[in-house]
């Protein structure tokens, strides 16, 4: 026991020193923080800017939302003070986690937007080095989520050994920090944890215990270790989600309900007619004219059905293929079925909107109501942007767009 | 599930006493270095376009303009919460 009482020390400092070590002074400030004696600004002392707002989604569910923004890696340097490229990142925080389709809110740089959908994709490298002490490898190009080596130690108990972690450019540190080994020779926390459950007790030689797998995954990423070598962490392959673009609306929608086939909504320089509803099936058909009646775009919205409220509750809003089958886009324009969700952001029930407006949970729904009486609900957008990330932003060149946090 | 949204200057930043301010995304806000010898930043502040000023967030030995504005270092997980929030705790004190 005083054994590993003390190796729980000792690698308790060997982290936090490789927690808290600066690393190689690069170019940019991506995946750093704050000098640790940086000045800080509670929001009590600028409230307009800084406290919290409530702004409310399209059902009128309020969501907070939060603005702020940090100065990192800034130094003195022949007389001038220097804030390296990503060194003043303003971050945002709203409503935009709930939901892509019920026009949760955001405010981006002082401005009101609506969320209106994000393409996310893995950022995957193959066969590198995560070296110590040097900076975090992006596992796509610049910017995008990395990994960081936190810890190496060579020899200890004739194991070589190292640790890792996910890092996002904008130096928030995350995800289990996993400990690698050369070779499998080696149990995970988790088993180890199941195994003394199970009444295995402590598996034997004790010190092995205490280093992961070469291999670990979640919903969210992967890694495959090859081995630890003197350089570094040798990755065979490791994979991380990361966002590519995401679209949003300073404006908010048309709100077009009880629409009923054959009928034609105007929507600035563009019109829609909606060629069929089916209620049964949750479709809508639609076609995007011109002003002069050319057929820009035809898509049949859907399916959206009571079965797939309550079976794929968290599906509706993640899936990359259900998502975008609720909506049509056209350049700027959006064409979107009304939908009416109360998504539970954790376990509890989906609750849907009735006719009547009232959320209720799914279970006492029996049809829709964005397709009540056989008539469908619309929402057209008329300004949506599309905003790529570690892209200039459109509306101030100066400054990239960046992820906050998957 | 993703959250929040970061906007970042592309370029360095440089500051001096001649050209002592600098604004923030669409303006929102705007940094102010009012006393700079070369050295040591005496006094700076934060305005934004809602007419709010910060404190003098310089002081005698103030070496960078590293700061945190807002709770944003809740979203940003224990290492800001650590690193910046407990200093500045203790610099209160």
């Amino acid at each position: 026991m005083e054994k590993r009482g003390l190796l729980h020390i000792v690698l308790s400092v060997v982290f936090l020193l490789a927690f808290t070590l600066p690393g190689n002074a690069e170019e940019n400030a991506h995946y750093k923080l704050p000098s640790p004696d940086a000045s800080f600004v509670a929001p009590e002392e600028m409230p307009e800017l800084l406290a919290p707002k409530l702004l409310p989604n399209r059902h009128g569910i309020e969501r907070g939302i939060t603005e702020g923004f940090m100065i990192r890696q800034s130094s003195i340097e022949d007389g001038k003070i220097r804030i390296p490229p990503g060194g003043l990142i303003y971050f945002t925080f709203g409503g935009e986690g709930f939901s892509n389709l019920n026009g949760e809110p955001l405010i981006i740089a002082g401005k009101e937007a609506i969320w209106l959908g994000k393409k996310e994709a893995m950022a995957i490298k193959k066969d590198f080095i995560v070296a110590q002490g040097k900076r975090p490898v992006p596992l796509c190009e610049e910017g995008t989520i990395a990994l960081a080596n936190t810890f190496s130690m060579e020899g200890f108990l004739n194991v070589r050994s190292a640790a890792f972690q996910f890092v996002f450019a904008n130096g928030y540190r995350t995800w289990d920090l996993s400990v690698v080994i050369p070779s499998g020779y080696a149990r995970s926390r988790n088993a180890i944890a199941y195994g003394y459950l199970q009444g295995e007790g402590m598996i034997t030689p004790p010190p092995l215990q205490f280093f992961g797998d070469p291999f670990d995954a979640s919903a969210t990423f992967f890694v495959v270790v090859d081995s630890v070598t003197p350089q570094g962490i040798k990755i065979k392959e490791a994979g991380a989600l990361d966002m590519i673009w995401f679209k949003t609306s300073y404006d908010k929608p048309i709100v077009a309900n009880d629409v009923a086939a054959g009928q034609t909504l105007q929507a600035g320089k563009y019109r829609v007619k909606v060629l069929s509803v089916d209620p049964e099936l949750g479709t809508v058909g639609i076609n995007l004219l011109d002003s002069k009646g050319n057929v820009l775009a035809e898509k049949t919205l859907g399916p959206l059905t009571l079965d797939i409220y309550r079976n794929q509750k968290h599906i509706l809003e993640h899936s990359t293929i259900i998502r975008p089958t609720l909506s049509l886009d056209y350049e700027n324009i959006r064409v979107q079925i009304n939908t009416k969700f109360d998504m539970p952001f954790g376990p509890g029930p989906m609750k849907l909107m009735n006719e009547a407006g009232d959320f209720v949970p799914v279970s006492q729904m029996n049809e829709v109501s964005s397709f009540y009486g056989g008539k469908v609900d619309l929402l057209i957008y008329e300004d949506v942007r599309k905003m790529e990330l570690r892209n200039p932003w459109s509306e101030d060149t100066r400054f990239i767009l960046q992820t906050a946090y998957i | 599930m993703m959250t929040g949204l970061a906007i970042e200057n592309a370029e360095a930043i440089t500051l001096d006493s001649k050209t002592n301010s600098y604004d923030g995304p669409r303006g929102l806000f705007k940094i102010v270095v009012d006393e700079f010898d070369g050295k040591v930043i005496r006094s700076w502040h934060i305005e934004d376009t809602y007419g709010e000023k910060s404190r003098n967030l310089g002081d005698a030995q103030c070496g960078s303009l590293d700061t945190v504005v807002g709770e944003v270092g809740l979203y940003l997980g224990g290492h800001v919460m650590t690193n910046v929030y407990h200093q500045a705790l203790d610099n209160l004190n």
